[in-house]
This record gives C-alpha cells, sequence and structure tokens, in this order.
C-alpha cells in the first residue's frame, strides 16, 4: 500500500485527484483512484469475513493491519490509499494499518490556521470549534458509537499530535508534502510525491494532470454531479483551495490561539518563524 | 434448503484448534478445508466450524453470551453455510404477501430498511445472514438465526419509533439492540421475488427528491450481489467459484432489481420512501 494520508480538509483530495489524472489521463471526483478510505467498513468486512459493525471501535482498530495484510494479499500490487487517521500505537503495538503491508506513505501537511478554517466549513461548526478540535487529543471522525457511519472511527489526536505520528514513526518511510508548495510549485511538488510513491512521470505529464485537476474543474464537477466525499454538513466540499486564507477570515485571538497550541511543530514546518 | 438436521443448540463450549489441517483458506480470522473452519476472533474467542455441526467456541477471557452470540449468528453462522456449499449474502430478508424481497450489499441501511418494511406488514426471515437456494429461487435464515428481529442502532430505532426498553442486548460494548419488528416467520424457505441495493448519494436533497430509485442491468447486479457475498474468498478458495456464479447470474437474470439511492442527512425522511420504492421492485 501506499498511504495518501493527512489531517482531514489539508489537501489529501486534491493529491489524490492530480493523481487520478496522471493514472487515469482525467479526473472524474466521484471516483478517484485511492478513494478507497483505509476506514471504509464495506474492504475491512470482506476482507476478515466479519461484520465491523459487530466490532467496538477498538476491537476494530486492532484488527484494521490485518485487513490490509488480507488486502494486500490478494490484490498482490501497490494501491494508494488515503487515509485520516493519526499513526498512534494500539494494544499490540502496531498501529491501525500495517507496516508490512505498507511501502511509503505521503503525508500531506497544511498550516493549521487554514486547516481550521475549512474543518469548521466541512464540518458545519463554528470556527472556535474546529480550532478546539484541532487542540483535543480525543478528536476523532466517525467517533458516535450511537449510529453506524459508512466508516469506522478513526481517531485524529491533536493536530500536532497527528502530524508527528506521521513523520516522526519509524515503521516505513514518510514523504511529506507541503499544502502550500503545491500551490506555489506544483509540478515540482507533486512530481516528487510520484516518484517518492514509484511513478516516474515526466514534468510534462505532472504539469497536464495539474491542469486537469485543476480547482476550478474539480468545483466544477462538484457544482454539476455532487461529491460522495462531502460531509453533508457543507454547502461544498471544494471551497477556495488558497494558502493563507486564515488571514481574511479566522480571528487574531483564535490565530493566536493555534499558533500557540501548536507552536512547534508549526515552526519545524515553515508555518511560523 | 435449510438444513434441518442442524437444529438445536447452536454452539457449545469446547476447546478449538489454532489451525485446519490442509486448510485451503487462510485469511487473518479465517482458516477453512472443504469441512472444517476456525474462525478466530481475539476478544471473543476462537470458532470451530463443520458442516452440520453445532459451533464449538473456545471463549477469550471477559467474552459473554452475546458476544458469542453475536458472531455465531453472523459471520460464523455464514461459514457454516459456506461449508455446507449454501450461499449468503449480507443483507435483510423480508416475506412480503408470501414473497421475499432481499435488501442487500453495503454496510449501512439494510437492517433499517428491512425493519421499516416489516413495520409495513413484512416479516423479518433473516437478519445480516440470508441464505439463497437456487432451485427455486428461495430465501431463509439459517440455523440460529433469531427470525422475525432486527439489529437497530439508537438513530434508526427512533427513527422507527421502536421502544427500546423492548429490545434485546446485541453485545455490551455496542449500542446496538435487537428488536422484534412484525411477525415472526415461519422456518420453510419463500420464493426470492426481488432484490434491493440501499446506497448513499450525496447529490441527492437541496431542493431535489431525497429517495430515488434506479432498476439495474445483469452485468452491475452480479457485480453487486457479488460484492455482497458472504466469505466470498473462502469460495474461492474452495473451488466453488463457478457455483458462486452460477447463482449470483440466475438471481440477476431472474429476479427483479433495484438500486436505492437516498440522500445524506435524516434517516427518520428517508426510510418510509424507501421502503416504498423497494415494494415497488416486487413483480
Amino acid at each position: 500500500m501506499i498511504w495518501l494520508a493527512s489531517y482531514p480538509k489539508s489537501g489529501n483530495t486534491w493529491l489524490r485527484s492530480v493523481y487520478t489524472a496522471l493514472v487515469q489521463g482525467d479526473v472524474d471526483i466521484n471516483g478517484l483512484v485511492a478513494g478507497a478510505v483505509s476506514s471504509a467498513r464495506g474492504l475491512f468486512d470482506t476482507a476478515l469475513g466479519i461484520r465491523s459493525s459487530d466490532l467496538s471501535p477498538d476491537e476494530a482498530d486492532s484488527l484494521r493491519p490485518a485487513a490490509d495484510d488480507a488486502a494486500a494479499a490478494r490484490i498482490g500490487e501497490d494501491r494508494w490509499r488515503k487515509i485520516h487517521d493519526a499513526l498512534f500505537p494500539g494494544p499490540t503495538g502496531l498501529p491501525v494499518i500495517s507496516p508490512d503491508a505498507t511501502r511509503i506513505a505521503l503525508y500531506v501537511i497544511r498550516d493549521p490556521r487554514d486547516v481550521a478554517i475549512s474543518y469548521a466549513h466541512h464540518a458545519g461548526m463554528s470556527h472556535k470549534a474546529a480550532v478546539e478540535c484541532l487542540a483535543t487529543t480525543d478528536s476523532a471522525v466517525a467517533g458516535d458509537a450511537t449510529q453506524l457511519l459508512p466508516q469506522m472511527r478513526q481517531c485524529l489526536g491533536t493536530w500536532s499530535e497527528h502530524v508527528l505520528s506521521w513523520v516522526d514513526q519509524d515503521w516505513f518511510p514518510v514523504h511529506v508534502v507541503r499544502y502550500e508548495d503545491c500551490i506555489t510549485a506544483p509540478v515540482k511538488t507533486f512530481r516528487e510525491a510520484f516518484v517518492a510513491g514509484g511513478l516516474c512521470p515526466s514534468e510534462a505529464e505532472v504539469a497536464d494532470a495539474v491542469a486537469r485537476a485543476s480547482w476550478d474543474r474539480l468545483k466544477e464537477q462538484e457544482a454539476q454531479a455532487g461529491f460522495r466525499e462531502r460531509s453533508g454538513r457543507d454547502v461544498s466540499f471544494f471551497r477556495r483551495g488558497k494558502a493563507g486564507s486564515w488571514k481574511e477570515e479566522l480571528s487574531p485571538e483564535l490565530a493566536q490561539r493555534v499558533a500557540r497550541e501548536h507552536g512547534e511543530v508549526m515552526a519545524r514546518f515553515g508555518y511560523i518563524p | 434448503m435449510p438444513d434441518k438436521a442442524g437444529a438445536g443448540p447452536r454452539w457449545k463450549d469446547g476447546p478449538c484448534p489454532d489451525h485446519v489441517p490442509g486448510a485451503l483458506h487462510r485469511s487473518p480470522l479465517i482458516e477453512a478445508s472443504a469441512s472444517t473452519a476456525v474462525f478466530n476472533v481475539p476478544t471473543v474467542g476462537k470458532f470451530l466450524v463443520r458442516a452440520g455441526h453445532p459451533v464449538v467456541v473456545q471463549r477469550a477471557a471477559y467474552a459473554t453470551d452475546h458476544d458469542v452470540d453475536c458472531m455465531v449468528v453472523g459471520p460464523v453462522a455464514a461459514l457454516q453455510c459456506c461449508l455446507e456449499g449454501r450461499l449468503c449474502l449480507r443483507g435483510t430478508a423480508v416475506d412480503i404477501g408470501g414473497r421475499a424481497l432481499v435488501v442487500f450489499g453495503g454496510v449501512k441501511g439494510t437492517s433499517s430498511l428491512g425493519a421499516a418494511l416489516a413495520l409495513g406488514g413484512g416479516r423479518v426471515l433473516a437478519d445480516g445472514v440470508v441464505c439463497i437456494g437456487s432451485s427455486p429461487l428461495s430465501v431463509w435464515a439459517p440455523h440460529g438465526n433469531d427470525r422475525g428481529r432486527t439489529t437497530l442502532w439508537p438513530d434508526t430505532a427512533k427513527a422507527l419509533s421502536l421502544d427500546p426498553s423492548r429490545s434485546s442486548v446485541v453485545r455490551p460494548v455496542l449500542a446496538s439492540r435487537r428488536f422484534q419488528v412484525g411477525d415472526e416467520p415461519s422456518e420453510a424457505p419463500v420464493p426470492l421475488a426481488a432484490l434491493v441495493l440501499p446506497a448513499l448519494d450525496l447529490s441527492l436533497g437541496g431542493s431535489g427528491p431525497l429517495v430515488e430509485k434506479d432498476s439495474m442491468g445483469p452485468s452491475a447486479a452480479v457485480a453487486a450481489l457479488r460484492d455482497a457475498v458472504w466469505h466470498s474468498p473462502v469460495w474461492a478458495d474452495l473451488g466453488r467459484q463457478s457455483e458462486e456464479f452460477r447463482l449470483l447470474t440466475q438471481m440477476a437474470a431472474v429476479v427483479p432489481m433495484s438500486r436505492i439511492r437516498r440522500a445524506d442527512g435524516s434517516i427518520a425522511a428517508t426510510l418510509k420512501d424507501m421502503a416504498r420504492l423497494a415494494e415497488e421492485t416486487l413483480p
């Protein structure tokens, strides 16, 4: 497996869109290659011959590496897959994905102040609530145990914990992709990521893929046909796709709070001096 | 046809081997030969599964009867059917006027749509594991399945106005509960009359409809059914793939099948319409 990993709303879908354009020649946002998220119940259930809905979230977490192993054995070739979980070790010492079945992770990182804005929009919550999510160790996607959701629970940790869980682990190699570099130098940044993932596209091929997966095209497709990965609480999944929107949209107090709570990791990746 | 010889206790405690000699299928939780399988869920226990015999369970520390039962009536029952050469679909079957409508596939929405159909006058034949017979095409529950009951999560039970105090535990660690919905059906197989695949469609909603129905062509139908077959990799490794394919193509060829897409959001707002469209699939 080649994991396309990120905290939610950090550019994962954009990376998958450009990847799809590269390997398929064009993009349908509802048919993205690497669209099978690690936490999807259907894949897990089929791979293990069980129902994830019969398992507690902790039980499912402990079996997810086995599901990856089974899927990898059946497929027999590298698959690019999306994941939002943090890479915390579980009770068995393993994370929620199988290190044995993993070749590399491409980890997309984005300024957490922009993540907060985008996450608030996606989840239909206030900026303040989103900033609190980024600072909460217990944060999770699909964590409501009172209903059956299409995806299993994904523990996120705080934004800083999430980043460090991926970039400082030593189970398998990781290549970091800065969202902001995808905007300022898309061909170079995406090409480096694809090469790290084992592909060898030319600059012209990547430039063509970037053009086919432009933000405007993705937005247009969503407006025409919807996007199955929308949360249902947002107006649209593809919003502005810019770097630095927080300067216009996030209050100075909340921006300062994010910098205070995540300053060490933000400085390491060049988001604050 | 249902295996009458299997009537009796559905499981008993006892020692269970770690491995199956001469296994043809090995995956993280299952080892299987043509006649024997071991299913291992570390937090619940190991299950020795043989055709026509009660399941033997070597339970894990702290595993309750409910924990064991949950596995026995679900994946273990489907595995036993597999060893007996009987194909099972993931889904819920409802008897409507002597004809079986099977809501299959996916991982969300089959039990709730089945319950909505039962509340409209149907009877739940099977929930979770639906056995399919080929000549004639018919439906029944595997041994031990609680006919007339469905497993529902609190949001769905609330949407269907079901009283949680009249439900039973599925597993202590889960919020889902088993509800008696409608009358209990007989054990006899019921002719398969229609297949329904529920699906989420985020392009629906807004000012448009919340629910839509499409009929499915044979190739799409076979692909969708194949995704819903319990233990499909075991069938393949036991050399029964052609048997599986023959039954799925037979179903796709002669049974009306529709996909019912619903908008995201409130289940309460869509279940009634989904049930109506599902019933319209019946010939």
